[in-house]
């Protein structure tokens, strides 16, 4: 959770006029939401660096840099939250001189890595925005003679052009004060608070920037989100990423190349590298429209340009980039953008991304996450009587709130590059090549600008195709095949199992036999080789004999399981010429051909041995898989497939003799291929599942074992509901047919298994790739690994060419594996066999149309179909990615995630669905879970829960089935959770009142809605208001809409309740008790910081008299007067009631900041109208009880019950620190039920100590009024001292009980009905005066 | 958009030596062992040539050895 916002800023600071507070800039504002999510980070720090060689007077720099300092106000400005506004506003501080931190030579000869660290550190160190200055020196001596000098700034008092300001005027001060003489800057007119001031009321002016509003909304309307695919998997962490940098230099001839570019286009240098940009990011990004971001000075105002401060602007620059353009379109259409972009500078970044709100995810920048700059570096070295003064890098701050930012940096005579990149999503090596590459580009635009971008290269892809082209030629046909092993087999071991199933064994001798017998058969019927035999048989022995007859008999067969439709079966047979089919139902005659049963006669009467074996280009088989238009195709395999895939996986699984196999697959799936003929070919046992394993989990579990299965190939779909248990014979499992998570390879993997993530479509027959998974902890889901011996694999991008490593794009397969083409379908075979630039000459590879991605170590993982690489609201999202994070969720067994149809994409919505182990899931706890490794515009909106997902006959989840339910009225009315308890229908107003809307969606996001950042920032505090939960920025970005909100505010109620111990609530407005038409109670928190002593009285007032409270929880450690605390609580109580009248009241040292209030409100005029004193002690140095203070806030926990009464308090040892030994004392007394951590202990008790000091330091001043001392009998004597030192109007009420007890139960109820005549004589002001 | 599925720009048709046919975007450049038989032209119209040229999608040495046996 993110650190709460300071809130040092309600007190009044000493000796402050009230117009010394000034708003902030647009962009300062958005620094300082930044810094409010992401605390105690570097990411805006900046900073110059000095090499120095001479003697420097450290001291005289000192005075220099705070010169400095006092010139520009910004560097001594701090921001703090204006609680009334609910905006940040900024305020100059008067400030001490600077000290610079030194640190003094050492001898060691690792001293220089210690010095660079050291420096490094003083780089990376946070600033807290509300301390100034916003700037920090460090000197690191070498020697007397050598420093080395790093001056940070953080980035919302400067930018860039203010380090050059910076620069200059530190060295003149330095050369003046260091001669005794007067420096000679010119005197400022105006500051940073001046501009900001400017700005804040030229934006206020509606009709202002309208031209520019106008042309960037226009410009930027639906824009893509354009972003490279990370090396790792994207995260929300909203702590900002890490960064490293890669450089390099733009030779010489190649920068003279350029600027002859650009003066020939008539266009800058920066227009040029520009373009080679957005071109290079449309090749490994796909998208037409680039989108990148640059900055501009922002210094329109002349007044402005001698000033520090953050003025630059980010400008997005869109760039439309296809394939067909030249790259001279592309750079004329980048110099149109940039100047059109320049001249609606005026519009700041942030007004337009409120204006936008486009999706955001936390940790991002909106718009764009790529930036570019050219930069002109001046190479100045100063000489100061005899210190030279040189600068040089400085090191890194280690953090970027880009991905990518890629700087040119012109120098007098060379050009350097450096691409600074989020190490949490890309690795070095990858962006050095990023680099290279974007050299190589600025080549081919130097060589020839009319080429088109389609037929832009990478180094990457041309040493590829070169890798590719020295694949060995073997076409594998004169190696043996299926056909010669399985007769070898029934040769040599002609007794062997071959095939069982239901408890019958056939064995290889009888296998062929059979089959033969069959062909025999299947001649007789007048069939020859070529003809196609359909296969009407369940999986059985008799599958397998008929499956391995075709293959001998060199009659390609086709599938026609029992359990398909007879219509689709009949079509089937039909369209792909079936002659006979071999079956044993009673309803195969409807097929529409001649039926061959398998029960023959004995062997011998039909036996033929075919003089000549099959050739490798016959047809083995046709499989129909169903495309993505519904209608079948049948894909046509050779015994050359066939072969070479047997041959490559039986050695890749070590299926040799006697190994026994699972066939589970159904023949019209694609795996029963390789089961049965992998197998065979190894000479192997081929075990048949029976049906009801099929069906049954336990059952296939049973099978497993009585069959001692030694290896096989699983669907992801059963494996997910099979109990991960130990089969001690299985020693091989691959999985596949379908993606799968991390989660399903962590729980079957182990040692002594191998395991292979299996990949491969029909039309390359079967499998192609595969990865053995090494047994580890998988934290994303394994690769598909590389090709199969004889096949390779390529990611291509949108344009044909190979894509670079970490470029997603569509994967194609070639080799001896790729099939014949689509039976009867020359126009898809011709688009979707393709030639191969990368084979053999004349080689064909099949286009996937899967997307996939090579890693950095070659192995190709995974994304998807095109179908699951969606977009929504310019978000490139992958289903697959969701679903593998969803699935490696605790209690998660299966998930699927689709995408709710709508027509625009802005609408679409995220629907998961998900079975369980049974257990109700905690959604908001796996949304919680899903945003630590997904950004927020990935997590579903909706989260369902199903006793199984709909699966189709291959095994593989029923989308179509799960879209129909996403969109059936009944999950649509599926009651939201928070919405049950009126939660969010209270959220609901907030958000209506904060976004002007009527009607608020209940399932969109805040931002899609029209909220910006600084509204969230007060929608929180809205938030914690209402319910008094602890809720912060952060949880805000990842939870969106009101759903879901809802959902993280009752667990957050149901964790904790609202008195949360530790929580920070930095609003201390409470609502004890609603009502709207009588005085209200105020009423004060105590030593405790908390309002749990009223939890009686505030029932005890009668109904419909408004009771609220004043919490502490939000004070911190430090201290704090009583007269301070009492003048926020009343800014707090005026900000809730306005001009209303009211009473204020309080509960021990409660009391006395009630007092305080009561005096201050007489003061400036508030309608404060009584003051109740519960038990107050006047303040006085030393208890009367000698307690120490622990033992006090002991007593006090117990006196409100937090603690037992059998309680008791032990005196410490003399070398426990108080707080431990509290801890200890709470533990042993029983409390230790997780309320009482050692950290929420110390901040209490360090609450209550600040407390109880003010306290004491604090003298109550008379006051004109009434007061009301209620006291406990036994502290009767508290009364009397009051009485003896306050002037004033003083009525004493004694109460039974102690000082605990007497605002508890019966107590309170007399408390009530005493209030009660109190405020009636409030309410009839006559009344009280004809009393007196 | 992806260059072998957009309708948008010109393809050609090839064929190998074992008169398989393949779409070829215009643009890269064509892989051994393989000739353009039509266009530059559209998708459609490079997809209309395939289906009148190539009636029989068996490479064209197992056209010859089928005949063979069948003779």
């Amino acid at each position: 959770m993110g650190r709460m916002p300071d809130h040092d800023d309600e007190r009044p600071p000493a000796g402050q006029a009230l117009d010394a507070w000034s708003p902030l800039s647009r962009g300062q504002t958005r620094l300082w939401f930044l810094d409010q999510v992401s605390p105690g980070r570097a990411l805006f720090n900046i900073a110059l660096r000095y090499r120095l060689t001479g003697p420097l007077d450290v001291g005289v720099l000192e005075r220099a840099v705070t010169a400095l300092v006092e010139r520009h106000e910004v560097l001594r400005t701090s921001y703090h939250l204006d609680p009334a506004r609910k905006l940040p506003r900024q305020r100059v501080d008067p400030i001490d001189p600077i000290v610079i931190r030194t640190r003094p030579p050492s001898t060691g000869t690792a001293d220089a890595s210690w010095r660079e660290q050291w420096l490094g550190a003083q780089v990376t160190e946070p600033f807290d925005l509300a301390k100034a200055p916003m700037l920090r020196v460090a000197i690191a001596s070498e020697s007397a003679t050598r420093h080395h000098v790093v001056l940070t700034l953080h980035h919302i008092a400067a930018d860039g052009w203010s380090m050059g300001i910076v620069d200059d005027e530190l060295w003149s001060l330095y050369e003046a004060m260091l001669a005794g003489e007067e420096p000679s800057l010119s005197p400022l007119i105006s500051q940073y608070a001046d501009y900001a001031r400017w700005q804040s009321e030229a934006l206020a002016d509606p009709s202002a920037l309208a031209r520019e509003r106008e042309y960037w909304l226009e410009q930027l309307s639906g824009a893509p989100y354009v972003e490279l695919r990370p090396d790792r998997p994207s995260s929300s962490a909203v702590s900002g990423p890490d960064a490293d940098e890669v450089t390099c230099s733009i030779p010489d001839d190649l920068l003279e190349g350029l600027e002859e570019l650009a003066r020939a286009e008539r266009a800058s240098l920066f227009v040029v590298l520009q373009s080679a940009l957005s071109v290079l990011l449309h090749l490994r990004t796909a998208e037409d429209d680039v989108v990148s971001g640059t900055a501009s000075a922002g210094r329109s105002r002349s007044v402005d340009e001698p000033l520090v401060g953050f003025f630059v602007n980010l400008m997005v620059l869109r760039v439309p980039v296809r394939g067909e353009m030249t790259l001279r379109d592309v750079l004329r259409g980048t110099r149109d953008t940039v100047l059109d972009a320049l001249d609606h500078q005026q519009m700041p970044f942030d007004v337009l991304v409120d204006e936008l709100h486009p999706t955001r995810a936390a940790g991002q920048n909106p718009l764009f996450q790529v930036v570019f700059q050219l930069l002109h570096d001046q190479d100045l070295a100063r000489r100061i009587d005899d210190l030279l003064v040189e600068q040089s890098a400085p090191p890194g701050s280690g953090n970027t709130w880009f991905d990518l930012a890629l700087t040119a940096t012109r120098g007098e005579e060379q050009c350097s590059l450096s691409l600074a990149f989020s190490t949490d999503r890309f690795g070095a090596p990858r962006m050095r090549r990023f680099l290279e590459a974007y050299v190589d580009l600025l080549w081919q635009m130097v060589g020839d600008l009319a080429q088109q971008v389609r037929d832009v290269t990478s180094p990457e892809s041309r040493s590829f195709a070169v890798a590719l082209g020295s694949l060995p030629a073997d076409r594998g046909g004169r190696d043996l095949g299926v056909v010669d092993a399985v007769r070898g087999h029934a040769a040599t071991t002609p007794g062997a199992a071959a095939v069982r199933f239901d408890g019958d064994v056939v064995s290889y001798a009888d296998l062929v036999a059979r089959a033969d017998q069959l062909v025999g058969r299947l001649r007789a019927e007048g069939l020859v080789r070529g003809d196609r035999v359909g296969l009407h048989l369940p999986n059985s022995d008799g599958l397998i004999v008929a499956m391995v007859a075709a293959v001998l008999g060199g009659m390609p067969y086709v599938p026609l399981p029992p359990g398909h439709p007879p219509a689709r079966l009949a079509d089937t047979v039909r369209l792909a010429g079936v002659r006979a089919v071999v079956s044993d139902e009673r309803d195969a005659a409807r097929l529409g051909v001649g039926v061959i049963p398998t029960d023959l006669a004995p062997l011998g009467s039909h036996r033929v041995v075919d003089p000549v074996g099959v050739l490798p280009h016959e047809l083995a088989y046709t499989l129909f898989t169903s495309g993505s238009s519904g209608a079948p195709k049948g894909v046509d395999v050779t015994h050359g497939n066939l072969d070479c895939m047997s041959r490559s996986v039986a050695e890749l699984f070590g299926i040799g003799p006697g190994v026994r196999v699972l066939q589970f697959a159904s023949a019209a799936f694609d795996v029963s291929v390789l089961e049965v003929f992998v197998t065979l070919f190894g000479g192997g046992v081929v075990c048949v599942a029976p049906d009801d394993a099929r069906r049954s989990p336990e059952l296939f579990a049973q099978f497993l074992r009585d069959e001692r299965i030694q290896a096989g190939v699983f669907p992801p779909a059963l494996l997910s509901q099979v109990e991960p248990e130990v089969f001690d014979d299985l020693t091989l499992m691959a999985v596949g047919g379908e993606a799968f998570g991390a989660d399903l390879v962590n729980a079957w993997n182990r040692d002594g298994l191998t395991f292979f993530n299996a990949y491969g479509p029909t039309e390359t027959t079967v499998m192609s790739t595969a990865f053995e998974c090494p047994t580890r902890e998988w934290d994303a889901a394994p690769p598909i690994g590389r090709a199969l011996d004889h096949e390779y694999a390529v990611v291509l991008d949108a344009h044909g060419r190979p894509c670079p490593v970490g470029t997603p794009g569509e994967l194609a397969l070639g080799g001896a594996c790729v099939a014949q083409g689509y039976l009867g379908d020359p126009r898809l075979t011709a688009a979707k066999f393709v030639a191969s630039p990368f084979g053999a000459t004349g080689d064909r590879m099949y286009r996937t149309g899967d997307i996939c991605v090579v890693r950095e170590d070659g192995n190709i993982v995974y994304l998807g179909r095109p179908d699951d690489q969606i977009k929504i609201r310019g978000y490139r999202i992958s289903v697959l990615e969701i679903e593998r994070a969803l699935a490696s969720l605790d209690g998660v067994e299966q998930s699927a995630v689709i995408v709710t149809d709508a027509a625009s994409t802005s609408d679409r919505r995220l629907v998961a669905f998900v079975t369980t182990a049974g257990d109700e899931l905690d959604h908001v706890l796996m949304r919680r879970q899903l945003a630590t490794t997904l950004p927020g515009y990935m997590v579903p909106s909706r989260i369902v829960q199903l006793p199984s997902l709909p699966v189709t006959t291959s095994e593989k989840v029923d989308r179509r089935a799960l879209a129909r339910l996403a969109a059936s009225a009944s999950l649509r009315a599926e009651p939201a959770p928070a919405a049950a308890d009126g939660g969010a229908d209270r959220l609901s107003s907030i958000f209506a009142a904060l976004l002007c809307l009527g009607e608020v969606p209940r399932d969109v996001s805040f931002f899609d809605l029209g909220g910006n950042s600084l509204q969230l920032t007060t929608l929180c505090r809205s938030i914690r208001e209402e319910y008094g939960v602890a809720i912060d920025t952060h949880d805000l970005l990842v939870h969106q809409s009101i759903d879901v909100i809802g959902e993280l505010i009752d667990a957050r109620l149901d964790a904790s309740g609202p008195e949360r111990p530790g929580a920070a609530l930095d609003d201390p407005w409470r609502v004890l008790h609603e009502g709207p038409d009588a005085t209200p109670l105020v009423l004060v928190h105590d030593a405790g910081g908390n309002l749990f002593a009223y939890r009686d009285v505030q029932r005890a007032v009668a109904a419909g008299r408004p009771v609220y409270g004043l919490d502490g929880s939000h004070l911190d450690s430090g201290p704090i007067t009583i007269e301070a605390l009492a003048a926020q609580h009343l800014a707090t109580i005026r900000r809730h009631l306005g001009e209303r009248p009211f009473i204020i009241g309080g509960w021990s040292l409660g009391g006395l900041v009630a007092y305080q209030i009561y005096r201050l409100a007489t003061g400036v005029g508030a309608r404060c109208e009584r003051l109740v004193m519960f038990d107050t002690e006047y303040p006085q140095p030393a208890s009367a009880t000698g307690w120490t203070t622990d033992r006090v806030f002991f007593e006090h926990l117990k006196g409100s019950d937090v603690l037992p009464q059998s309680a008791r308090w032990r005196e410490p040892g003399p070398t426990v620190s108080p707080e431990a030994h509290l801890v200890e004392v709470l533990r042993s007394v029983g409390a230790d039920d997780g309320r009482w951590p050692a950290a929420a202990v110390t901040e209490r008790l360090a609450r209550f100590r600040s407390l109880t000091d003010a306290a004491l330091r604090y003298t109550p001043e008379s006051v004109a009024g009434d007061i009301l001392l209620v006291h406990a009998t036994e502290n009767r004597s508290l009364a009397d001292q009051w009485v003896e030192k306050i002037a004033g109007k003083i009525t004493i009420e004694l109460l039974p009980g102690d000082h605990f007890s007497v605002i508890r139960g019966e107590g309170a109820r007399r408390i009530g009905t005493l209030l009660e005549r109190t405020i009636d004589r409030i309410a009839e002001p006559d009344a009280r005066r004809v009393g007196k | 958009m992806n260059s072998f599925e957009d309708d948008s720009i010109d393809f050609l048709v090839l064929e190998n030596e074992e008169g398989q046919h393949s779409l070829w975007p215009v643009h890269l450049d064509v892989p051994g062992g393989w000739a353009a038989v039509y266009g530059p032209a559209s998708r459609t119209a490079c997809l209309d040539c395939v289906e009148q040229r190539w009636t029989d999608l068996r490479p064209k040495r197992a056209r010859t050895a089928a005949d063979g046996s069948h003779a």
